[in-house]
């Protein structure tokens, strides 16, 4: 076995340097379709130096918990975006765990941020905890679905091997399968980043936010090590649906020039995923609570669908 | 010679204590007539005597493989009762031992009778014996149950009588000289009229079976084992329903032999799982632990006819389940009686937390209630083992399905009520009632012993005694 | 001297008889029954855990010891005790957590000094324990239905050790029943196969499936599965489990649900794989979705629990659904021909079986530390507890990941491969086991999310925050004896989730033995660093690999500290109150609070019963008091349990009416049976 040290860490700045202009990008755009100035692209590489700099206060009700969590959520978030393949077909650490371990290092890190929020004693962090983990309880059989649907296809849970296994001539990769998961996998990813309309990024309103809400006692450099982990968190998955399901222009050697067309193709499907992000954003309300199942059910219905499909249209 | 001392030894002790003029020191005839009796049925177990053919009285395999657990249950009683009356001592007892003795009299001269009429004697001999048994307790409620237990018990002996009337006109009308020994009968076999055998075979199982206490014949066991006192309800359960059984068994034979066995076979196996399913659901409801311990019986009894209706391998395992049963249904009685002494009350509402007032009698009170029910590794769980497989054997597996739904509702009423009593806090008016009762050796012993043998029985079967049921087995129906 | 698996299994065998008997002996006196007790037991785990390793390590090589107990004592009957890899197996297990938690008990006992008796206790533990061990490695019917029916008396014994609370008296008789009914359905499923072989040996009932008729394996099938299931605790027979384990000792409750519901999957694997020959398809679709609805409905029902022993104990439900999909799984694969993969669901559930018993071991001996230091088993009284019992937050903390099925632990790799063989199900031909497998995959995945949910809130409202009441508020850290039990099964959860390539070559004898296999050079890739799964291009985990990953990306936060904010201040303050004056733990979120989601979500299933009372002057957001209740009722009791119950009490009330008093009445019976009978006759 050999480890592909280049690869690593060549992934690791990547997700690391870019995961925060992706979430600047997509408030950017969002704020120009609400005719709105918006913030720069850049203002969130600002906003974590900042942070980094900042004094940090820590409740005194808080355990070791509390502080152990930021580290907890930025490696998960990292180690499972070793797992996608981005630019080349092989993610460098693919080897060592697949879809299953990458959902597996994410949940790791919610667990974690979901104790965090109960640590200080305080409500808001609890009602943040409950329903975190209760919108991932029901996004996750329709995550698993969807991503059974492309596993099966393959027959490997192994990521680059799914996209190898779909990568095909020409347009032929896209089947109703994929289709279908696809369309399941995007309502996941907006459940799973915080998106409207399951929850509101930009909302500080306590009754309503989820994932703001577990921070609220963060501050300092803990707080720039949540959002970072966040951030990368949304690249991660935003990648996933990217390869898994377009697996156009994936480098095929490690040729400088081969790898810069890559690079091109992805930051083009990322720019796309965002781009539709923010039109569903931009277009919808964020649901009641308890109207988000029904969302979630219907991404599960539709992974169903992918899943009988691949053995019925063919 | 010795058959005959089984049955005169007690009737001279019975007359002994007729005559005898203290009633502190009447009751150790008991245990030394037992001792005597359990001697003497050992010895005959271990050598067999040779039988003669037409003898009406004989210490046959039948007698063999079922008179000895008897006379074990007789000797744990008898020591019991040593203790038992000395805490009753307000109660005469001269006319209770004489009449205990003379019980265990006749249900040898029962056991070994190989005469219809002479077995039929003897039955309704013990069934007026027990009378002042059961009335000892002399109250009202008592005097209720004896008389149930004489009417229902009588009308039972008279349709018996009916029945052995027919079984010997049958005989006649087949051409032979009404000669009423098994033998003889068996002996005509195919000889005997069928439509008589088959009356008399009807006459014979619901009469003995009232004396059995099969449903619904049992009706006078609940109100009799109610009153009795625990030595009584041992003694009936265990002793004098066998006695009936082996009625059951050696006309069965002489039916086999007329070629009427599958009627009689399936008539047992209705009226064994009926009795079984109709005593479960007695005891889901019951709330008096003496009640209780007659449906149990009543169970136990239709086990007993379903394992004799099963033939060959049924009957086997049936009269290891007499045995089984003898003993356990003793250790219950008696563990039950000490409850009862105790608890100052019979019901769940009157007594709980036994568990704290007597731990030692509480605690054999539900180790006896673990056996009785079948749990391994006490006796009955293997004898019903048995039985289960002679069900299988057989093909009947539907028989088999009823029979473990039987098991299983019985257990359930079974162990509510027994859990209900021993676990918890004691009631206030228990710990009010009068303390006489101490948790000595008397009382404690002989319910430990039964269990004990039970036990024995079930992980390490002597063969002597699966030798004596194989013989039994055998002579009742020798394999053509 | 040369150790042999059979001699330490024998040492370890007496060594339970010895430690109750000497319970028994010294029940008067509590402090050296404790000792011997608990010290004997947790000696007697260790020579048991040394024989089942020194067997699975051996390979196929090694012979399976054979002997026979009481051979002079009991003429006729042969106790045959018999250490094949199976067997060995499940001692490695049941010796493991007899180990952990005795040592556990040897400070958890103390708390019952004065109150009850030690030496009972101890001597019950014991012989639990060796009835349980003797089941396992019994080599024949007889030893096994007996070591089966004592197992079950000393556990029912052990549940209402506490017996004059109303709770564990009513729950410990449930047990009973429940324990009745499965041995009886043992019972005749062992009649069964044995009128087939006519022989009592395990040895001889191997692969008897074949000789029987289809009607008959199958009852057999569905005897063993309720009997086998009930002991397990399936859905729905697993009522008697949330009530019966919550109530024992907490040391009893963690052997309980770390081994005793065991039991049940060794006697399943044992008669399914060994005895009963090629399953049809539908066992395998039965046992996979009644995995799955034990499994979705387990964690459901343990989310609604604030009793923290009774939400452990509805996640042993869950697990052993999880357990089953993996044998279901097996039993399909074995159904369409392809023993590899029915070897890779046999893995991943007996892998399960290994995994569930430390991790909810280790939990409920956490719980039981709690209990011990609390007093009470309501969440909703605790909270703070991290600070007062760190070793034990941090071992339960342990627990709840590994439970949860995160990595790197080993729930997740269980689960990983339960995955794996449900996925490559796929591949078969079978168009019914193509929709089941992934939707079972998805309900497991369900199962895990909403796991991690319920561990977020057993931890985080039990340890974390404030104390909610003044027993937490004066808790404090258990004894050295009982941070050793749980630290030796946290380990475990660690070195069985970091290892799994060595640990899978542990149980290559079992595969060979049960289903001619041998997997763990094929799952086994780049020197044992990772995991496969059978096919050359099929998915690899390697939680060592990724462990050690996030390990060396920890210079990126302590380089960004190192760069940006060496220089900043850490300030302790009080936690943000919106302007209050100062929070109280009455205002922190309590567990019912934390699950109402998903209470409302699986509102057509829970039926949550609500009720809110409300005192106010003017208005009703301004109330002066409050009174808020909510509890659930589990659907089964409601639509099973209570009406099943209700019919059997209604006939048996009827027929009480039959023995009226009447004398006339009698003797009528007498003769309609009369009647009867000669019609029947005739």
């Amino acid at each position: 076995m050999k480890l592909d040290l280049p690869a690593i860490v060549a992934q690791t700045a990547l997700l690391l340097l870019l995961s925060p202009l992706l979430s600047g990008l997509i408030k950017n755009w969002k704020a120009k379709l609400q005719n709105r100035r918006g913030a720069r692209v850049w203002q969130p590489y600002f906003d974590l130096a900042k942070f980094l700099r900042k004094d940090m206060v820590v409740s005194e009700h808080a355990s070791w918990i509390f502080n152990f969590t930021p580290y907890v959520l930025l490696l998960t978030a990292l180690t499972a975006g070793l797992m996608v393949p981005m630019v080349t077909a092989q993610a460098p650490l693919g080897l060592f765990g697949g879809v299953l371990a990458l959902v597996g290092m994410l949940a790791l890190g919610r667990f974690f941020m979901a104790l965090a929020g109960l640590d200080p004693a305080t409500t808001f962090g609890g009602m943040g905890s409950s329903r975190e983990m209760t919108i991932a309880a029901i996004a996750e059989p329709a995550m698993m679905m969807a991503i059974f649907t492309v596993a099966i296809t393959a027959g490997s849970t192994n990521l680059g091997q799914i996209v190898l296994a779909s990568q095909r001539p020409g347009w032929e990769f896209f089947d109703p399968a994929h289709a279908l998961a696809f369309a399941a996998m995007f309502i996941v990813l907006l459940a799973e980043t915080g998106r409207i309309p399951v929850d509101n990024p930009a909302t500080h309103l306590e009754l309503t936010m989820i994932h703001e809400a577990m921070l609220l006692e963060y501050s300092g450099r803990y707080l720039a090590f949540m959002e970072w982990g966040a951030a990368i968190k949304q690249l991660v998955l935003m990648a996933l649906l990217a390869n898994l399901f377009f697996p156009l222009g994936l480098a095929a050697d490690a040729t400088p020039a081969a790898l810069g067309l890559g690079l091109l193709w992805f930051a083009g499907k990322l720019l796309a995923l965002a781009a539709a992000v923010v039109l569903v954003e931009f277009t919808n309300a964020k649901l009641r609570l308890f109207r988000v199942p029904d969302l979630l059910s219907a991404a599960f219905i539709l992974a169903t669908l992918a899943l009988v499909s691949t053995f019925l249209f063919r | 010679m010795k058959e005959l001392a089984l049955i005169a030894v007690p009737f001279v002790a019975a007359i002994a204590a007729l005559l005898w003029p203290k009633d502190e020191t009447r009751p150790w005839l008991l245990p030394a007539t037992g001792v005597v009796h359990v001697a003497l049925t050992m010895w005959l177990l271990i050598a067999p005597p040779p039988v003669e053919p037409m003898a009406w009285v004989a210490f046959d395999p039948l007698a063999r493989a079922v008179l000895p657990a008897v006379s074990v249950l007789f000797l744990a009683c008898a020591a019991y009762a040593v203790s038992y009356l000395r805490l009753r001592s307000e109660r005469p007892n001269r006319v209770f031992v004489a009449c205990l003795l003379a019980v265990l009299g006749l249900l040898s001269a029962g056991h070994q009778a190989r005469h219809l009429g002479l077995l039929w004697i003897a039955t309704e001999a013990v069934t007026l014996a027990a009378v002042p048994l059961l009335h000892f307790n002399n109250t009202g409620r008592a005097f209720e149950a004896t008389w149930k237990y004489l009417l229902v018990g009588g009308t039972g002996i008279a349709l018996s009588l009916l029945g052995s009337f027919c079984l010997g006109y049958a005989s006649l009308h087949g051409g032979g000289g009404g000669d009423l020994t098994f033998v003889a009968l068996t002996a005509q076999g195919a000889g005997l009229s069928r439509p008589w055998v088959l009356t008399a075979w009807v006459l014979l199982l619901v009469g003995y079976g009232t004396k059995m206490g099969l449903a619904p014949m049992h009706t006078w066991k609940p109100d009799a084992y109610g009153e009795a006192p625990g030595i009584v309800g041992a003694l009936l359960a265990g002793a004098v329903t066998t006695v009936a059984f082996t009625a059951v068994l050696r006309v069965r034979a002489v039916v086999d032999a007329a070629g009427a066995g599958v009627v009689a076979g399936r008539t047992l196996i209705v009226i064994g799982l009926f009795s079984m399913l109709v005593a479960a659901l007695f005891l889901l409801g019951t709330r008096d632990f003496k009640r209780m311990l007659a449906y149990s019986s009543v169970e136990h009894m239709g086990i007993l006819s379903l394992g004799a209706g099963l033939g060959g391998a049924g009957v086997w395992a049936a009269l290891f389940h007499v045995w089984t049963n003898a003993l356990t249904k003793g250790a219950v009685f008696l563990s039950a009686g000490n409850i009862r002494r105790a608890g100052g009350g019979r019901t769940q509402d009157e007594v709980a937390g036994m568990a704290i007032l007597t731990p030692v009698s509480a605690r054999i009170f539900v180790v006896c209630m673990l056996a009785i029910t079948a749990c391994p590794p006490f006796g009955p769980f293997f004898s019903e083992l048995r039985i289960l497989r002679a069900a299988f054997a057989d093909g009947q597996g539907a028989v088999a399905a009823v029979f473990l739904a039987a098991l299983l509702f019985a257990f359930l009423g079974l162990s509510r009520l027994v859990f209900a009593i021993v676990d918890g806090r004691p009631r206030a008016a228990a710990k009010k009632t009068d303390r006489r009762f101490r948790e000595t050796a008397g009382v404690i012993v002989p319910p430990l012993v039964l269990l004990g043998l039970s036990l024995w029985l079930g992980v390490a079967t002597p063969s002597v005694l699966q030798e004596a049921w194989t013989a039994a087995v055998q002579a009742l129906f020798p394999l053509p | 001297m040369n150790l042999t698996p059979a001699m330490l299994l024998l040492v370890s065998l007496c060594g339970y008889a010895i430690g109750a008997a000497g319970g028994m002996l010294l029940l008067r006196r509590e402090r050296p029954a404790n000792v011997w007790c608990f010290g004997v037991a947790a000696l007697s785990g260790l020579s048991g855990l040394l024989a089942a390793l020194l067997m699975l390590a051996g390979g196929t090589g090694t012979g399976i010891p054979q002997f026979e107990l009481f051979r002079p004592l009991l003429p006729y009957i042969h106790f045959s005790v018999r250490l094949d890899a199976l067997s060995a197996f499940f001692l490695l297990i049941v010796s493991l957590l007899g180990l952990a938690i005795s040592l556990f008990s040897l400070g958890y006992a103390k708390g019952f000094f004065g109150r009850k008796n030690v030496g009972v206790l101890g001597a019950l533990f014991n012989a639990l324990l060796l009835a349980t061990t003797t089941m396992f490695v019994a080599g024949d019917l007889w030893l096994f239905l007996i070591a089966w029916e004592l197992m079950a008396l000393t556990a029912f014994c052990l549940v209402s050790f506490e017996h004059e609370k109303a709770e564990t008296r009513k729950a410990g008789v449930l047990y009973f029943i429940m324990s009745h009914i499965d041995a009886g359905c043992i019972i005749l499923g062992f009649l069964l196969l044995f009128q087939a072989s006519g022989d009592y040996s395990f040895t001889s009932l191997h692969d008897i499936g074949a000789k029987m008729s289809p009607g008959k394996r199958d009852a057999a099938f569905l005897l063993f599965l309720v009997g086998f299931g009930i002991k397990a605790g399936i859905v729905p027979l697993h009522i008697w489990l949330p009530a019966a384990h919550p109530v024992a000792p907490s040391n009893v409750s963690a052997l309980m649900s770390g081994v005793i519901i065991k039991t049940g999957i060794y006697g399943f694997t044992r008669v399914c794989f060994d005895f009963l020959g090629t399953p049809p398809l539908w066992w395998g679709v039965t046992v996979l979705t009644v995995g799955t609805i034990s499994a979705v409905l387990g964690v459901l029902y343990a989310l609604m629990e604030h009793d923290l022993k009774r939400l452990l104990a509805y996640h042993s439900i869950e697990n052993i659904g999880i357990i089953l999909m993996g044998l279901g799984a097996a039993l399909m694969f074995l159904h369409t021909g392809h023993p590899l993969l029915a070897t890779l669901g046999l893995i991943a559930g007996l892998y399960h079986t290994i995994n569930h018993a430390t991790f909810k071991g280790l939990l409920f001996l956490g719980a039981g530390a709690v209990l011990h230091a609390t007093h009470t088993r309501n969440m909703e009284e605790m909270g703070g507890l991290i600070k007062r019992m760190p070793q034990t937050a941090f071992f339960f903390l342990v627990g709840a990941v590994a439970i949860s099925a995160l990595p790197p632990l080993n729930g997740f790799v269980s689960e990983w491969l339960t995955y794996q063989a449900l996925l490559q199900g796929f591949g078969t031909t079978e168009s019914l086991m193509r929709l089941i497998f992934p939707l079972s995959g998805a309900m497991l995945a369900l199962t895990g999310a909403l796991a991690a949910a319920c561990f977020v809130k057993a931890f985080g409202i039990t340890f974390l925050a404030q104390p909610r009441s003044a027993h937490a508020e004066h808790a404090h850290e258990v004894s050295l004896t009982m941070r050793l039990g749980m630290g030796l099964l946290a380990a475990v959860c660690v070195v069985l989730g970091l290892f799994p390539t060595q640990f899978v070559r542990l149980l290559d004898p079992l595969t060979q033995q049960i289903i001619g296999q041998q997997l763990s050079a094929q799952l086994s890739l780049a020197n044992g660093l990772v995991l496969g799964s059978l096919t050359a291009k099929g998915g690899t985990v390697s939680t060592l690999g990724l462990a050690s990953m996030a390990l060396c990306l920890l210079p990126i936060p302590f380089g960004l500290w190192w760069v940006f904010a060496r220089k900043t201040k850490v300030r302790r303050g009080p936690t943000w109150d919106c302007g209050q004056r100062g929070l109280t733990p009455r205002m922190e979120y309590t567990a019912t609070g934390f699950s109402k989601p998903i209470r409302m979500v699986f509102k057509a299933l829970f039926q949550p019963h609500r009720e809110v009372q409300r005192e106010y002057d003017f208005s009703p957001y301004f109330a002066k008091n409050l009174r808020f209740e909510s509890h659930v009722e589990e659907v089964f009791e409601r639509r099973i349990y209570r009406p099943a119950r209700i019919l059997i009490l209604r006939a048996s009330r009827r027929i009480r009416t039959l023995q009226a008093g009447s004398v006339h009445a009698y003797l009528l019976y007498i003769f309609v049976t009369l009647l009867a009978l000669l019609l029947f006759a005739s």
